[in-house]
């Protein structure tokens, strides 16, 4: 095609990307250096690693985050697929455009505002029945399922919208009621997306910083605010380790996740050549 | 045939009525409902004890009055440093958007170009860093940055310099930091507006004589205004309130707006002024939130 | 089959509307629906038979107006409720299920035993010819295999009625024609009534029992295919199926057996061989079909119902050949002639000067 990018506009792709990987880059290489310091490359070692397995703390908060990310993804997607599922599918109702305000504002919100504001509500609402009187885990949980909602919406929305309407409405014309649509049709068609957002809040709320600090009680501690804490007073190589352990265990989940999709695809490909053949 | 069916009946009804109130009623009360409450506490003044700051509604000889302070309001205004504050966040997060389109948009545009095969394998390279973790990437940031750390290391091996260049604890550094965290909500939204144009429009301006550049100006960049609308909002917005990046790469001097909002509220315990700054950088950020929502909904059915 | 049973429609659409804010789809809609026969709504897109079909079907709420099938009112009942089934325009095959599951579907709504499932997703199998594709994904059939399949889904349930949108609009020509007969001799096994949604008259005239016409919402004209062709009520039907000459003109005279129009484009006043009832000096349109024009060169004896003109083009179909023949009034009119000869442009070449004349019953005159 005429229209390729040429070899020039390569370059920024290229600068980008290194850009984007010199610092995972350096901290995986640095994470088996055996010298606590930087300068000095003391050989191989893998002391850092057993450093971290060791430091109680760490694990504790890392622990509490997973659950904590878990509990906020299965939240997320429960309400966001809802959300998704009222504004591509119910048409216009009242109050459309509140919920479609209110489902992408947080995509734009400042961190610090949000956290601020629950933090304040928490407060507010300690007193009252029902609501958490001290703040702890399920606070953070409200606050990271309230933020991630929105991504949740976008990821199902977009397939939904692309998904046929006609095979739902051809469900309910053989008989199906719309609750039995939606599980036997629509939830296997949107799994993709509402996988792929299950992942993404998943992955926001394990690394959510800010609005952790500010609804998190004194007595808990989520694995980044341990993290922060811990840079804030210096370099630890221990961190170096757990970032790779991190890098390494996401690369691996991609590339599982991308080979089954590219030999979904490929098994694709074949069948519809046989269809044409058949 | 319209998208969306039409009314229902019955029992489908409650249903729906449901499906829409759970996810509103969380929204609003999680995600509105606290604002309010910001509101109202910035109108609130201090006092020792919990929670620290004063009830708007007082009673007197047995009626309640509305009492609000305008101390908060007033300190912000008074106190230039506020100012200087809210125009460093917005100058930084305006140098960082323009940053990362510069560096973004060749790069959605090449994947964009790429053959199919290819072009997952590069998205997926870009989205990866994303998935792990933005706090120890910053900290990884420290790592090179520092007086003793990689890059420095390499140039003075290299005898490149003599000295160590101070990049830690600067602005460099800190748009460094910025644009390194908020590329990929640069990208994506570009290439996802980049991915649909249709190549044959591109084939029509050069079948009439326009040369490749001229195409890209004329055909490509309007297109692509959309997504780049976006992108400069999913980096800006959350840019200006951006705290965690300026604490641990910026110098005590790179003022941001979210720092101080930080400190005011856990350092000095001043919630009323707190929750005043919150509402001021709202209020600043409305415009580009609303610009946001607007093109979001444009692409709703009707 | 009981007597008073078949007399009562098994559809009837009382005053039907339906609006979308300010814009009306369907206007005021009557129709009766027979049990057995084979309905075809057409019209051209915007039409409104889209819309009527959907409210049929329960998709859309009627803004006036009711829906009857086999006596019971439909207000208020969802589309799962109805024994109504829809052969969609896209097929809606469900992509994640296989070709036996798609079928198999409606039955397990109903919560039909597993083994009655079985026997009759096979028999329905058999009947529409895909039981050995019973394992396969819908997007590795072919468009032809993927009609069948949905269709197969529709009728499993032994529905009163089926719907039909645009059946055959996604198929090739060829496969088009087969599928027609196809689709004639299921609905004549299973004797399930039709109602088919199309634009394409050709489809609507091979297809149905009855048609009608729709425009702009509105029913314009219901018949068989041979009463809408020869006896068309208005000029949009008489223009809208197959092709006409239309020409616009005065009505001289008005007797029980015959009538006079003076047509402007024509020569002479034209001789129509039955009465027509209207007021005098009324304004009417003359419709010829082109096939009903005899073209030649020889001067037919007879003074009426002729004209003389310049062949202005010729189209050459290979089983007929369509002239534009330029009257003297400098009005083009349109005549097709079989080609029962192997070289029929022998004596016919354009710029010949050639004779038209027509049978006195071969034209209807439109008063709308």
């Amino acid at each position: 095609m005429s229209v390729r990018a040429g070899g020039l506009s390569r370059v920024p792709l290229c600068i980008g990307l290194a850009f984007l990987y010199l610092p995972i880059v350096s901290m995986m290489a640095f994470s088996f250096n055996s010298s606590r310091l930087v300068t000095v490359w003391g050989g191989w070692s893998t002391r850092w690693y057993g450093e971290l397995l060791h430091d109680r703390q760490l694990l504790q908060g890392a622990g509490l985050s997973l659950r904590i990310a878990f509990m906020t993804a299965c939240g997320a997607v429960l309400l966001g697929t809802m959300a998704a599922l009222a504004l591509a599918r119910f048409g216009r109702f009242r109050g459309r455009l509140l919920l479609a305000g209110m489902v992408s504002a947080p995509l734009v919100m400042p961190d610090v505002i949000t956290g601020l504001s629950l933090l304040l509500l928490f407060v507010a609402a300690a007193p009252l029945p029902l609501m958490p009187s001290s703040r702890g885990l399920a606070t953070i949980v409200i606050a990271h399922v309230t933020l991630t909602i929105s991504y949740v919406t976008v990821l199902v929305q977009s397939r939904l919208a692309d998904l046929d309407q006609s095979l739902e409405e051809a469900a309910m014309d053989l008989g199906a009621r719309p609750v039995r649509v939606f599980f036997a049709i629509t939830l296997p068609l949107i799994a993709p997306a509402v996988a792929a957002g299950w992942l993404l809040a998943f992955t926001l709320s394990l690394d959510d910083l800010v609005i952790a600090s500010f609804t998190a009680g004194p007595a808990t501690n989520t694995l980044p605010m341990m993290i922060f804490s811990k840079v804030r007073l210096g370099v630890t190589p221990e961190i170096n380790a757990l970032a790779t352990i991190l890098v390494a265990l996401v690369a691996v989940f991609v590339a599982i996740a991308s080979g089954l999709m590219s030999r979904q695809q490929r098994q694709r490909r074949r069948e519809a050549q046989a269809a044409l053949h058949g | 045939m319209s998208g969306g069916s039409s009314a229902p009946v019955g029992p489908t009804r409650r249903g729906r009525a449901a499906v829409i109130a759970v996810p509103s009623l969380w929204l609003l009360l999680f995600f509105v409902l606290p604002f309010l409450i910001v509101l109202k506490i910035s109108f609130a003044d201090t006092r020792l004890g919990q929670p620290p700051y004063t009830s708007l509604l007082e009673w007197q000889s047995g009626l309640p009055h509305l009492v609000l302070h305008a101390r908060s309001y007033l300190r912000l205004l008074g106190d230039s440093l506020y100012l200087a504050a809210l125009l460093s966040s917005l100058r930084v997060a305006a140098v960082s958007t323009l940053l990362c389109l510069a560096l973004g948009y060749p790069m959605a545009y090449t994947i964009a170009r790429a053959d199919a095969g290819r072009r997952n394998l590069l998205l997926m390279l870009v989205v990866l860093p994303f998935w792990t973790s933005f706090l120890l990437r910053v900290y990884a940031w420290i790592g090179l940055l520092r007086n003793n750390g990689l890059i420095n290391n390499v140039l003075l091996a290299f005898g490149i310099i003599h000295e160590p260049i101070v990049m830690l604890q600067t602005d460099f550094a800190m748009y460094v930091g910025i644009v390194y965290s908020y590329l990929p909500f640069m990208v994506l939204p570009l290439y996802a507006n980049l991915e649909k144009h249709d190549v044959a429009l591109l084939e029509a301006a050069t079948d009439l004589g326009s040369r490749p550049w001229q195409a890209f100006l004329r055909v490509t960049l309007p297109l692509s205004r959309p997504g780049i609308i976006a992108g400069c909002v999913l980096v800006f917005v959350p840019a200006v309130g951006e705290f965690v990046i300026p604490r641990l790469l910026g110098g005590a001097d790179s003022l941001m707006i979210g720092r101080v909002l930080w400190d005011e509220f856990f350092s000095n315990r001043d919630w009323p002024v707190a929750s005043a700054v919150a509402i001021v950088l709202l209020l600043l950020l409305v415009a580009p939130i609303l610009l946001f929502q607007r093109s979001q909904t444009a692409r709703a059915p009707t | 089959m009981n007597q008073r049973a078949a007399a009562e429609p098994l559809i009837r659409i009382e005053r039907l509307a339906k609006r979308f804010g300010d814009f009306t789809a369907v206007d005021d809609v009557s129709l009766d629906i027979h049990r057995g026969e084979i309905f075809c709504l057409l019209g051209g897109s915007g039409c409104g038979k889209t819309t009527l079909l959907r409210m049929l079907a329960g998709f859309e709420t009627p803004s006036a107006g009711r829906i009857l099938i086999d006596g019971a009112d439909m207000a208020g009942v969802p589309p799962y409720a109805r024994p109504v089934n829809m052969m969609f325009q896209s097929y809606a095959l469900f992509p994640h299920l296989s070709v036996e599951q798609n079928v198999a579907f409606g039955l397990r709504q109903e919560g039909c035993p597993r083994a009655q499932i079985t026997e009759r997703v096979a028999a329905m199998l058999d009947l529409v010819e895909m039981r050995d594709r019973a394992r396969h994904r819908p997007h590795q059939l072919s468009g032809g295999q993927k009609q069948r399949v949905a269709l197969a889904r529709a009728l499993i349930k032994r529905p009163k009625l089926l719907l039909l949108d645009e059946p055959l609009a996604a198929l090739d020509r060829k496969l088009r024609e087969q599928t027609q007969f196809e689709l004639l001799n299921i609905q004549q096994r299973l004797g399930v009534t039709f109602v088919v949604v199309t634009h394409d008259q050709q489809e609507a005239m091979t297809l149905a029992t009855r048609i009608g016409v729709m425009n702009r919402g509105r029913i314009v004209q219901v018949g068989s295919a041979h009463e809408l062709y020869e006896f068309p009520a208005t000029r949009f039907v008489a223009d809208f199926i197959g092709s006409v000459n239309l020409f616009a003109g005065k009505l001289l005279a008005d007797e029980p057996d015959h009538a006079l129009v003076a047509a402007a484009d024509l020569p002479a006043p034209v001789y129509v061989g039955h009465g027509i009832d209207a007021a005098p000096d009324a304004a009417v349109w003359v419709a010829l079909r082109p096939e009903k024009l005899h073209i030649g060169v020889d001067e037919p004896p007879v003074a009426r119902n002729r004209a003389a003109g310049v062949i202005g083009n010729i189209g050459y179909l290979g089983d007929a050949s369509v002239y534009l023949v330029r009257l003297e009034g400098g009005r083009m009119v349109r005549v097709t002639r079989p080609n029962s000869q192997r070289r029929p442009d022998e004596n016919l070449r354009v710029n010949d000067r050639v004779w038209l004349h027509w049978h006195e019953s071969s034209c209807v005159v439109l008063t709308q």
